[in-house]
């Protein structure tokens, strides 16, 4: 039941940045591998603020997520869209490049040990059968809410509707007039800030290393890949059953170190079976 | 100081291997492979446990025997054929898919494979890692002297030079010329008759052989292994030396392999560290390479030395050109 207890906790903080990165494969059509490390940097720069700074947590969680939003749109002006005309698997090249750079940069400035903010310790309230501290149920809260608020403007403003239009058919969407170069820093911005909220939550209830985001992104293709590249409904189940196996696998001391294998076993077996996630995929991939 | 040369120059060549297996899959056939580090492992585990001599290690009390003593050569075959085994494993599911989601699996499986041999301690003996392993005819010449040291640079040169010979040739054969077709296009390819997943399989059965072979060399160069030696870092090591080197030049791969593990990775060696910091002028050089890594993609995105293109004479000398 504790296993159970984790395994929703890990499914609901892996929801809000599978969700924004099939959002970004959908409108750029390639798989980001930097947007670990995006989620990596900004927990560090919550770390830098607050702890170095010594700047109240909210206000340095807030700065922290407006300088990845920044920092996202200069990937995308720099390194992304120059070579977009290249196609999708020298984006991936890049993107990887681009992985290596900001995992060695938090390695060189913060060094390879963990580290851990500097907010009061919590003990664990009972809940039925789960034990979790206010924090993990306050982020838990706030991830679904997260996802819902990204699901609303998706389908109801207009910017949503540009994305959605821009993903489906980028020609047509200029044609009819949509702003698409708009749309991608649109895209850019609220991806990496919602990455940056992710990687602030994963600091929160695990601690914090260079490699943390490297890791959560395994755990976040593992789940876009179950639930379809693409589909955003897709994305949000596929973070829950990889959250919740890989969680529930601790049962079996021997497959407790292996929590990763068993994400991608699971995404493996969907491969082979059902090449195109439980949900289906988007046109394009 | 001689036998120092040697070391880096057998280590380099090892690299260069890696680089030209990474050429035969990304830059012959389009094959995106983020698990060479993985590939790099099977062989040198493979060889580890083959070649080192028997030793037993207690673990919660029970007693396990790793190592088999076996001669190099069956080592090195055992490595290639386990590599091999591994790139058909995962082809089967990745590719009839986008290219994307061979990258992905890839990936995986290198960072899963190491958390195996971090993990079974049985036989891998974890993060303390495998030693004594035994180098070519260590019988007649001993380890850590000036003629083993000569023979194992004199082995992977001769390795290296084979594969780069067997890798010119396939780029010019009929085969060669339709792997450059799918990775150019896919579709049109399989329209012309041509069987795509089977061409594809191949080719990345053959980069798990290249990889492997590179896997035992360096278990038999280093004697000592362990995880740690398999970070994913070198799988990203590996694609800059290839984007950067040229990617479809089998000249441009070893050139990039030397220029970059080589002068950027050996050479640091020399520079002093700076106290209280251990991890920064490590780190630094990686993130020099993963700046030049993208600096290349953008200015000059088909290398130093790009991919030359082949004339067709018949039917009027049509130039064909990428």
């Amino acid at each position: 039941m504790i296993y159970l207890g984790f395994g929703i906790i890990a499914g609901a903080v892996l929801a809000l940045p599978s969700l924004t990165l099939s959002l970004l494969c959908r409108n750029c059509k390639f798989f980001n591998l930097a947007y670990g490390d995006q989620m990596g940097l900004a927990a560090y720069l919550v770390l830098f603020l607050n702890v170095s700074l010594g700047l109240n947590f909210l206000i340095s969680v807030l700065l922290s997520l407006i300088i990845s939003a920044i920092l996202g749109v200069i990937f995308y002006w720099v390194i992304f869209k120059p070579l977009r005309r290249h196609g999708p698997l020298v984006l991936l090249i890049a993107s990887l490049g681009l992985a290596f750079i900001i995992h060695n940069s938090e390695l060189a400035i913060w060094g390879p040990n963990p580290q851990k903010y500097n907010i009061p310790f919590e003990t664990g309230l009972r809940l039925g059968p789960f034990i979790m501290t206010p924090i993990q149920l306050l982020l838990i809260g706030l991830s679904f809410a997260l996802t819902g608020g990204i699901f609303a403007m998706v389908r109801y403003t207009g910017i949503g509707r540009a994305m959605r239009a821009t993903a489906d058919n980028l020609e047509l969407a200029k044609i009819r007039g949509v702003n698409t170069e708009r749309t991608f820093i649109w895209t850019w911005v609220i991806c990496s800030a919602t990455a940056g909220l992710g990687g602030i939550f994963l600091a929160l209830i695990t601690t914090l290393t260079p490699w943390t985001g490297f890791i959560t992104l395994l755990f976040l293709f593992s789940a876009l890949i179950l639930g379809g590249v693409g589909n955003l409904v897709g994305a949000l189940v596929g973070a829950m059953i990889i959250g919740l196996a890989s969680e529930c696998a601790g049962i079996l001391p021997v497959l407790a170190p292996y929590k990763i294998a068993v994400a991608f076993a699971i995404m493996f077996v969907c491969l082979l079976f059902r090449p195109s996630g439980i949900l289906g995929k988007e046109r394009g991939f | 100081m001689i036998s120092f040369i040697i070391g880096i120059v057998t280590v380099v060549a090892i690299y260069c291997i890696l680089v030209l297996a990474l050429n035969i899959r990304w830059g012959y056939c389009g094959l995106l492979d983020f698990g060479v580090a993985g590939f790099f492992l099977i062989g040198a585990y493979t060889a580890a446990i083959l070649i080192s001599a028997p030793s037993e290690s207690y673990l919660f009390g029970v007693r396990h025997t790793a190592g088999y003593g076996l001669s190099w050569f069956i080592g090195l075959i055992a490595s290639a054929v386990a590599s091999g085994s591994l790139a058909f494993l995962i082809g089967i599911p990745t590719l009839r898919l986008r290219g994307d989601y061979l990258a992905i699996v890839t990936i995986g499986m290198a960072e899963i494979l190491r958390y195996i041999v971090i993990n079974e301690k049985w036989m891998t003996r974890g993060v303390q890692g495998i030693r004594d392993i035994k180098r070519p005819f260590e019988s007649f010449f001993p380890a850590a002297s000036l003629p083993s040291d000569i023979i194992l640079l004199a082995l992977t040169l001769a390795i290296l030079a084979l594969f780069f010979i067997i890798a010119s040739r396939l780029f010019v054969s009929p085969f060669g010329r339709v792997l450059r077709a799918i990775r150019e296009d896919e579709v049109v390819t399989s329209f012309l008759g041509k069987p795509v997943p089977r061409f594809k399989m191949l080719t990345f059965v053959l980069g798990g052989i290249y990889m492997g072979v590179a896997g035992a060399l360096f278990a038999m160069y280093v004697t000592a292994i362990e995880p740690y030696q398999f970070i994913p870092t070198y799988t990203f090591l590996m694609w800059g030396c290839l984007i950067i080197g040229g990617s479809g030049n089998n000249r441009g791969a070893i050139l990039g392999g030397a220029l970059i593990m080589g002068l950027f990775i050996q050479a640091t060696r020399f520079l002093p560290s700076i106290p209280g910091q251990p991890q920064l002028i490590p780190a630094l050089r990686y993130i020099a390479v993963g700046i030049l890594l993208i600096v290349v993609l953008r200015l000059r995105p088909r290398g130093l030395l790009p991919e030359k293109t082949i004339k067709i004479e018949e039917g009027g000398g049509v130039d064909a050109k990428r």
